[in-house]
């Protein structure tokens, strides 16, 4: 008795019950911050080496976006971006994500060899653009093909001229010069008084290169990756980050719900309706994903392609020379 | 020792030290003036308020009632020409309302295969050219040899009229005809930023120069043209209109005449293509261009023949005994298509083939007397020696009012006169002339 007697003494003394509690309430403070207020910040990475932005590349970037701003932890974006552009949609959608995404975190692009076109668009989104002095930036406009109107057929029928043989040229060419002006929106609302360049020089969808960019306001600087890290803490307001690998994260979600999905339902094709289906056909299509979600119906006269028109840079290889 | 209240007072120091750690976390990670992220004011887009910028391109068909007169337009297809014949029916159905006949040079629709070598094609032109008014180069691929240049520029000089048309969209091989006239086909296509017609390469055209071919035109709208360097410029792009070759602005001239007006040069094939055709005055211009290929005064020579002839013809024949060679020659006509009858008497208004001996040179001696043709001992003619008449015949070709055609083929026998019908049959005639009118030929 006389030991314990001893002991509770000891421990009741002031300066151990003070060290004990300032003990704990460290503890604590670790606790709350790094688990319950998840107060460490993070950079997200995302890495999109050369991309053509297609539907389906689109899909896993605009995944990237939304898993970015949704993660606290993340407290500011950096884009590792090299992409000519793609299909006008999948452009748009990008960039409006990319827009969604700096109303919540500073979203700073650093661009390596092309911002072009629809990735230029993608880029607008963003806080700040960084790319190197040899970039390729700009070629802001449109690509598409114009075809005559298809023959009118005996079986085939619309309700209308323009559901079977197609718009006329003159429609189409005034469609498309609407995306033109609307991409020239974009870059006049994003960047603002930025912009050395007029509108009409900016619709001559010519290529920059980055120096001569920055210059002109296309983007805001040249800079590595480190000048475009520091930059997004700086917007972010902290200053010792850890990093997080936006890729990486996204495809173990993927693969996380592909496990998943086939664990629950062992058949070779995996039914409507289940969690992350679509994620997996795209990610996976020998897992039964086409890449073309919807097809063909069965027995259909003519083969079904989608209209396309791009906001993309391509080298001028296809010139047809006169002689 | 204190008391127990002060012990207790002791935990405090727990959250304290929590808020510490959690202080110097913020702190440390987010420095003391943090101020957390600012966005961007976001300014909204107001895509919904783009328009499609049609331009006021109203013009649309030209209607006209034109003169009709008789004449052959022979169109290239023969050099592996890169156009769809259905795209030419704009231009060429005004060709048709004027009277004209298309010819081909070469096989419509041939498809895939190839085109003719080219000693066969040179053959083909030749042949083709003797019966053509108006000669109409699209979009060669092939390029012309210089033994085809030449007898394009033979065509010329007698009269005919040339259309070359190139597209800076389309492979040619135009400039093989177009650098001997002293023009050239520049690399690159000219477009307009600041005003165009739905696309920057769809270029507005008013600058026009006084001319038959620009007569009645405000406006026209060319699909993606390209510049010609020297000739006559008929008109020119505005100061807005570049180059995509030489990046700056210039007078740049996608339809010019030749020099001496036989040729014209058009860099720009689309603009007649349907629907386009209907654009601004677009169509007026495929009229004028339509003119200017039936204005044509084409003169044809003994080589010629038998094309020289335009309407039916009238055989003659000196005596009855020539009989069979009449119809030997109505027969020659006829593989051409050319309606004829042998006739006693001389209609004065039709196209004519004489055939006779020496002895009746009388009943042609106006003809031989204007072309300066002797027939006596010997036969003599402005370009020739005298000649003895043994196996010997005469060619003349005479060319009377208002286009009548008369060709004289005398010979000093009967069988000399079917030599020389023989001749005209398989064209070996061409080898033996003295001038552009007259052969005089000699057998052994």
């Amino acid at each position: 008795m006389g030991l314990l007697k001893s002991a509770w003494r000891a421990v009741t003394r002031w300066y151990v019950i003070a060290v004990a509690s300032i003990g704990l309430g460290i503890l604590a403070g670790f606790l709350i911050f790094f688990n319950v207020l998840r107060a460490r910040p993070q950079i997200g990475i995302i890495d999109i080496p050369f991309t053509v932005i297609t539907e389906d590349s689109a899909f896993f970037i605009g995944e990237m976006l939304d898993f970015a701003r949704r993660n606290d932890s993340i407290k500011a974006v950096v884009v590792r971006l090299n992409s000519p552009g793609g299909g006008v949609v999948e452009s748009e959608q990008l960039f409006l994500k990319t827009l969604r995404l700096r109303e919540e975190k500073p979203v700073v692009i650093a661009g390596d060899l092309l911002l072009a076109s629809g990735g230029y668009m993608m880029s607008l989104g963003a806080n700040e653009i960084y790319t190197k002095g040899s970039s390729i930036v700009g070629s802001i406009g449109v690509r598409f093909g114009v075809f005559p109107p298809g023959a009118p057929s005996e079986t085939l029928r619309g309700t209308g001229p323009g559901k079977v043989t197609g718009d006329p040229e003159r429609t189409i060419l005034g469609e498309v010069e609407m995306l033109k002006e609307a991409f020239l929106q974009m870059v006049l609302t994003q960047r603002g008084d930025k912009l050395k360049i007029t509108p009409e020089e900016l619709a001559e969808a010519r290529t920059y290169p980055g120096m001569q960019a920055v210059r002109l306001g296309l983007v805001d600087a040249i800079g590595t990756d480190t000048e475009a890290i520091n930059k997004a803490a700086t917007l972010a307001g902290i200053s010792r980050y850890g990093f997080v690998d936006v890729n990486v994260e996204v495809l173990r979600i993927f693969v996380a719900k592909r496990d998943r999905i086939f664990a629950s339902a062992p058949t070779e094709e995996p039914g409507p309706g289940l969690e992350g289906i679509d994620a997996v056909r795209r990610l996976f299509p020998s897992f039964g994903g086409s890449g073309t979600p919807g097809g063909v119906p069965p027995d259909f006269p003519v083969d079904v392609t989608p209209p396309r028109y791009y906001y993309l840079y391509l080298p001028p290889s296809d010139v047809v020379p006169s002689e | 020792m204190l008391s127990r209240p002060s012990k207790l007072w002791l935990l405090l120091l727990t959250p304290l030290a929590a808020l510490a750690v959690i202080g110097g976390g913020y702190w440390y990670f987010y420095g003391f003036y943090g101020t957390g992220y600012q966005p961007p004011p976001t300014i909204p887009l107001a895509l919904p308020e783009i328009v499609i910028p049609f331009a006021d391109v109203s013009g649309f068909e030209f209607d006209e009632a034109p003169t009709r007169r008789e004449g052959v337009l022979v169109v290239d297809v023969a050099h592996s020409n890169n156009f769809d014949e259905r795209e030419l029916d704009p231009l060429l159905s005004r060709v048709s309302d004027r009277g004209y006949t298309i010819e081909f040079l070469g096989e419509k629709d041939h498809g895939d295969s190839p085109s003719p070598p080219p000693a066969v094609r040179l053959l083909m032109l030749e042949e083709k050219l003797r019966q053509a008014d108006s000669f109409a180069i699209i979009l060669p691929q092939d390029a012309y040899t210089q033994e085809e240049v030449n007898v394009i520029e033979q065509f010329v000089r007698n009269g005919g009229k040339v259309l070359l048309t190139a597209d800076p969209t389309r492979h040619h091989h135009s400039n093989s005809v177009a650098e001997e006239f002293g023009i050239v086909f520049q690399d690159g296509f000219l477009y307009n930023v600041a005003e165009h017609e739905l696309n920057y390469r769809n270029i507005f055209l008013r600058d026009f120069v006084a001319d038959e071919l620009t007569e009645g035109l405000t406006q026209i709208t060319f699909y993606t043209a390209g510049s010609i360097k020297s000739g006559v410029p008929l008109v020119s792009a505005d100061s807005n209109t570049y180059s995509s070759m030489i990046e700056r602005t210039a007078p740049f001239t996608p339809v010019v005449k030749s020099d001496d007006g036989s040729l014209l040069a058009i860099f720009d094939f689309t603009f007649m293509i349907p629907p386009r055709n209907a654009v601004t005055d677009n169509a007026r211009f495929i009229a004028n261009i339509a003119g200017y290929l039936t204005s044509g005064d084409r003169s044809f020579h003994l080589t010629d023949f038998p094309h020289s002839f335009r309407g039916p013809v009238d055989i003659l024949i000196g005596q009855s005994s020539l009989f069979s060679t009449g119809t030997r020659m109505k027969t020659i006509l006829a593989d051409f298509e050319i309606p004829s009858e042998v006739r006693g008497v001389e209609d004065f208004l039709s196209d004519t083939v004489f055939l006779g001996l020496y002895e009746d040179s009388a009943d042609v001696a106006q003809y031989l007397e204007v072309a300066g043709i002797q027939v006596g001992d010997t036969v003599r003619t402005p370009f020739s020696p005298a000649i003895p008449k043994p196996s010997t015949g005469i060619l003349l070709l005479h060319q009377g009012h208002e286009g009548r055609q008369v060709l004289t083929v005398l010979g000093d026998t009967e069988s000399s006169l079917q030599s020389m019908v023989e001749l005209l049959q398989t064209g070996r005639f061409r080898s033996g002339l003295v001038s552009d009118l007259i052969g005089v030929f000699q057998f052994q």
